[in-house]
């Protein structure tokens, strides 16, 4: 029963994977157009080259997800696996709708499923305060999102003449989207909720769901037509602001998924910052600026789903594995979870923006944008420019992530009894990521391919000035394959030198050296806090740092403890700010006494006010 | 403009950096008076032979000033004081000399919106208010009063600059009114310098509010 | 690809090493001593190739792929940057993105090297050294952005051709300020003083030695090769902007090798001639390698 659903799941996706590749494809799209009883709307869908862009990531994280959920969740009782299959599904078909959406209704209809899905999904394990309040901020966050994106769907043309300023769609539309993308300052559901969500929900919130906001600005930028330097320059602040915070945030966690979620929203900031170049590279008619941007950005969608997706199953396999993911318990456990080491390398090294795999490619096409768009005259080469500063800054803070997600988890001495038992996952598991790594180092190595299915997407977005400015990007992403192919031959040369002098000369296993000390322990190995202390000097104040003990006196000092704390000053401020607008927030109350009778009137009234202005 | 000028301009808005990073009193001092010399070679450079006796006599006297006795009367407050070397700022220094590349870029900014930057040379006014810009935040931003003197000089240096290359005229008249005006300034801020440290034992002004009336006298009637 | 390509390239994958042999040289004349060899770097490397491996218990082969991948990146670097009249190897528009990432990702295996070893003393130093990234990429980036500006192109190659000689036309206040920016991420980056003393014997004083403590025979001969052109690179994008170009491709290429080898001797003087800052003075370092470069964009964007 369960492997069927878990097939059909699987298969469908596959099958959405090839629709959507064919579009993208022969670029062809197509519209099914319908009149509904509803409301005076009319039903439409379709999938045109940006959906189907959107769409790919979606059938592949959701199909390697459902295999691993199924290993994942072997534990769980009857009961919650299938409502955890059913609500599964159901978050997939609800993406596909939001996606394909083409009319008012079915969007907001769609949009609406997929958040309240993904709450079920986020509280299917999990029975403790925890979360119970990360589904609760979410459910909030959601829905005020939902509020903003109401407006936008009332104001945004649909494919027609547009009715409102486009500017104003555009706020609106960024703010609705910018809660589901986890844009700082509005990603505070973001850690809590993808913490707590099984791994595989997780994979597919982080890697597939937060695009949904990504997809939703793009379709916004799609029907705008003409573009406005300040729109970019507002993505470049928001991704600036969120690849810097979120990174932040991120080296700083202690739990291996929050981490990886912090870092989504660092990712959805280098999108931004992409978007952002291509927005004002095409206001600014600068075509190979915006090429470029708009390219990076595209296919950071996709190989942030990659990576994040395969880190997110990897955070799951440690889970597994070990029974924790606290990473000041973990250590060591490469070499006993073989397979999941490798693999989560490789993501980690993804998420590094290391050459050879994905990431680099889409990073390296963001900074280029950056770069070239420093060229503009006068004030208007500032935006660009700091997309470069924040790429930079971004970039370096990702590398030191991925560096305590692996270094500390994987590498060293197990620094608790569970990490020196940890045992490798079964092949439900190890299947997908080994699938999605994969992935990795293919659309690193070979990014023409996916450039190739990025074209009319990018034509979409640019107008029709593409023509010269793409042929740039071609030759930029052909020379990132040529240094990706030549860094592993180089790689493959070196490893074969080194490997005969080994050979000839025999190798000895020692203990690693203690510069004298004789009695190293496991736990005086550097933690993830302690491994990002020096950066939180320089950086710690865009974070709460908080710090208590460690004072040590006396030539022979007694016991002492010291503590460090990291907490996001975003979230720290907005519950300030909450609990202070909460005495105002009481007053509404008195709306809401619980009297039925009174809540029936508010109908009656509702419909007489409504009558009256439609009797006018 | 030319060559030397460029080589000039650029050495200012380095010194102004090097004055917003550096955390030494006497790196201070130093620093400042050797801007003070370049400010004050700036018309024989700019203008060359054309200055006229009036120019050299002018650029004599400042050199003098700020390359001598300015220097001088500071190094004496400084060791009369005898007062910690090290400076103390509410903004740090890293971020100091980002704030200065911002200043820059303000000037650069004001400069261009005020159709300034054709007069004459290309660096010469953004670099100027570049060190106005620079005074103001030392003041501002540091703890200690004689870190605030040498906020003042420098914006005194820009202020300079900045009569050199828009009124080149009346440069005599205006650099004297400036120089007494600074003269008066350091000599008052030595002797003031001197007291404080004496009557508190330090020269930090950010305790100077425990002098303030209204604060004692407010506590006791509550 | 033209001979003369290859040949450049392979200038530098040959004589870097040879840059750590004049900055020796330098510092035992500065200090009054007669000197080691100045193949001395060679000598060694071929003594470590020859010796077998000795591997932490609980090192991994992250640290072997760490070696491998680290020396390979930076040979891929130095066949990016030209030395002297023709482009590097590789080359193409944007390849200065590729630039940064690869030693990026250098960066990070060697980081992930020191941690597979799980000593306290190899943490440190990956925890230093992660904290010089975060400083050093920003400038790096900002750097590159400045010069795409400055020269209107986007490859290495052709930038490096463009600020050849930059320093003596009217240009050269942007060619100036950026070369001194570039110095100073060639001392971050390479890890000389004031950022890292390689020559302390202190552990706990280490910030690129402390890495590869653990690292031995081919593997070290690996690193320290990787470290060596990682030297060479930087020195090459500085010298780019300050020596002159002559036209003939060997006249340009004889010109930059010994500019190079002037920054090699110009690094020995400032490492006799000051002490390693503290850790917690770097980011004054950044900074001003960060203001110094917005500078040069600041002034490159005034003049128009």
């Amino acid at each position: 029963m369960e492997g069927g659903v878990v097939w059909g799941i699987v298969s469908l996706c596959m099958g959405g994977l090839v629709a959507s590749l064919w579009v993208l494809l022969s670029g062809k799209g197509w519209v099914w157009e319908q009149a509904w009883a509803m409301v005076g709307e009319r039903f439409a869908v379709g999938l045109d080259a940006l959906s189907a862009w959107f769409a790919v990531p979606l059938s592949i994280v959701g199909g390697m997800g459902a295999v691993y959920g199924r290993g994942y969740m072997r534990h769980a009782g009857w009961g919650t696996r299938m409502r955890g299959w059913w609500w599964y599904a159901a978050l997939l078909a609800s993406m596909w709708v939001v996606l394909m959406a083409r009319s008012r209704m079915v969007f907001l209809l769609a949009w609406e499923v997929m958040t309240l899905t993904s709450f079920f999904l986020v509280m299917l394990e999990g029975q403790g305060v925890e979360s119970r309040r990360a589904g609760w901020m979410y459910l909030v966050a959601g829905h005020l999102g939902m509020a903003a994106l109401v407006v936008w769907s009332v104001l945004v043309p649909w494919g027609g003449v547009a009715k409102a300023s486009m500017s104003l769609v555009f706020l609106v539309g960024l703010v609705g989207f910018g809660v589901k993308a986890g844009m700082v300052p509005l990603h505070v559901w973001l850690p809590e909720a993808h913490t707590v969500a099984p791994s595989h929900v997780s994979a597919m919130m982080s890697g597939v769901m937060i695009k949904m906001g990504v997809y939703g600005i793009l379709r916004t930028l799609v029907w705008a037509g003409e573009l406005e330097e300040w729109w970019g320059w507002s993505l470049i602040c928001v991704g600036v602001l969120s690849g810097i915070l979120g990174a932040t945030n991120a080296l700083a966690q202690r739990d291996m998924k929050r981490l990886l979620a912090y870092s989504s929203v660092d990712n959805v900031g280098i999108i931004m910052m992409g978007l952002g170049c291509g927005v004002v590279g095409r206001a600014l008619g600068m075509s190979i600026v915006s090429a470029c941007g708009f390219a990076g950005a595209l296919l950071h969608v996709w190989h942030h789903a990659i990576f994040k997706g395969l880190l997110f199953l990897g955070a799951g396999a440690v889970m597994d594995g070990v029974g924790t993911r606290n990473l000041n318990e973990l250590g060591g456990i490469g070499q006993r979870m073989r397979w999941t080491s490798v693999c989560v390398c490789i993501g980690a090294l993804a998420m590094a923006a290391a050459p050879v795999l994905n990431g680099s490619v889409s990073e390296g096409l963001v900074v280029v944008g950056g770069m070239l768009g420093g060229q503009a005259a006068g004030m208007h080469a500032l935006g660009p420019v700091g997309v470069v500063v924040g790429m930079a800054l971004t970039g370096a803070l990702a590398a030191l992530c991925s560096v305590v997600l692996f270094g500390i988890a994987f590498l060293g001495e197990a620094r608790s009894a569970a990490a020196a038992q940890a045992k490798e996952v079964g092949v439900a598991m190890r299947a997908p990521m080994v699938v999605l790594a994969a992935l990795c180092v293919m659309t690193g190595c070979v990014p023409i391919l996916t450039m190739m299915g990025s074209m009319p997407v990018i034509a979409q977005l640019m107008g029709n000035e593409g023509g010269s400015a793409l042929e740039m990007v071609w030759r930029m992403t052909k020379g990132m394959s040529v240094v990706a192919v030549s860094l592993v031959g180089m790689g493959l040369l070196l490893h074969a030198l080194r490997q005969r002098a080994i050979e000839r000369n025999g190798r000895v296993w020692q203990p690693t050296w203690g510069c004298g000390y004789l009695e190293p322990t496991a736990r005086m190995q550097y933690s993830g806090l302690s491994l990002v202390q020096p950066v939180l000097r320089v950086l710690g104040w865009l974070v709460c740092v908080r710090e208590s003990g460690g004072q040590v006196a006396e030539t022979f000092p007694r016991a002492a403890m010291f503590k460090r704390e990291v907490s996001d000053a975003v979230t720290y401020s907005l519950h300030r700010v909450m609990s202070k607008m909460r005495g105002v927030v009481e007053w509404v109350r008195i709306l809401q006494h619980g009297r039925v009778h009174a809540y029936l009137l508010y109908i009656v009234l509702t419909l007489l006010v409504l009558l009256a202005w439609k009797g006018r | 403009m030319n060559e030397i000028t460029d080589i000039v301009m650029v050495g200012l808005v380095l010194t102004c950096l090097l004055l917003l990073g550096s955390s030494r009193l006497g790196a201070y001092i130093q620093i400042v008076a050797g801007q003070g010399v370049v400010t004050a070679l700036v018309p024989l450079v700019m203008h060359g032979a054309e200055v006229g006796l009036q120019g050299i006599v002018v650029s004599a006297v400042t050199l003098v000033m700020k390359g001598i006795v300015f220097p001088r009367l500071l190094f004496r407050a400084l060791y009369a004081a005898g007062v910690r070397r090290e400076v103390e700022a509410y903004v740090s220094f890293p971020m100091s000399v980002l704030a200065g590349v911002a200043m820059l870029a303000c000037a650069f900014w004001l400069s261009w919106r005020f159709g300034l930057g054709e007069t004459v040379s290309g660096l010469a006014i953004p670099v100027a208010l570049l060190m106005v810009l620079t005074g103001l935040f030392l003041i501002v931003s540091r703890v200690l009063a004689l870190t605030q003197v040498v906020g003042y000089l420098t914006l005194e240096n820009g202020i300079y600059l900045l009569s050199v290359v828009l009124v080149p005229q009346q440069l005599f008249v205006i650099e004297m009114g400036i120089l007494l005006d600074a003269f008066v300034a350091v000599f008052v801020m030595g002797i003031m310098i001197f007291h404080i440290s004496r009557e508190f034992d330090h020269i930090d002004t950010q305790a100077m509010d425990e002098l303030a009336d209204w604060q004692r006298s407010g506590g006791e009637e509550r | 690809m033209k001979m003369t390509e290859w040949l450049q390239s392979i200038v530098g994958l040959v004589l870097a090493p040879l840059m750590v042999g004049v900055i020796q040289r330098v510092k035992a004349w500065m200090g009054g001593r007669k000197g080691q060899p100045l193949l001395q770097c060679y000598y060694e490397l071929w003594k470590l190739a020859q010796k077998g491996g000795v591997y932490s218990r609980a090192s991994t082969w992250i640290l072997r792929l760490g070696t491998v991948a680290v020396a390979g990146v930076l040979m891929m670097a130095t066949l990016m940057v030209p030395v002297g009249g023709t482009r590097g190897v590789i080359s193409f528009p944007g390849d200065v993105a590729a630039f940064v990432l690869l030693l990026g990702l250098a960066r990070v295996l060697t980081v992930l090297g020191g941690l597979d070893t799980g000593s306290s003393f190899e943490g440190m130093g990956a925890s230093r050294e992660m904290l010089l990234g975060v400083l050093s990429e920003p400038v790096i980036l900002l750097t590159f952005a400045v010069l795409v500006r400055w020269t209107a192109h986007a490859s290495l190659a052709e930038v490096c051709e463009a600020t050849r000689g930059a320093a003596w036309s009217s240009e050269w206040p942007v060619a100036v300020l950026l070369f001194a920016a570039v110095w100073v991420l060639l001392l971050m980056e390479a890890g000389r003083v004031p950022v890292d003393d390689p020559a302390t014997h202190l552990e706990l004083t280490m910030i690129h030695e402390v890495i590869v403590l653990d690292h031995s025979g081919p593997e070290l001969a690996l690193m320290q090769y990787a470290h060596a052109l990682k030297m060479w690179v930087w020195s090459v994008i500085c010298v780019n902007m300050v020596v002159p170009g002559l036209g003939a491709w060997w006249k340009d290429l004889v010109c930059g090798v010994g500019g190079v080898f002037g920054v090699a001797m110009g690094v020995g003087v400032i490492e006799s001639s000051m002490a390693r800052w503290r850790l917690n003075k770097l980011p004054h370092l950044g900074a001003g390698g960060l203001a110094l470069v917005l500078l040069a964009f600041l002034i490159d964007m005034w003049r128009g």
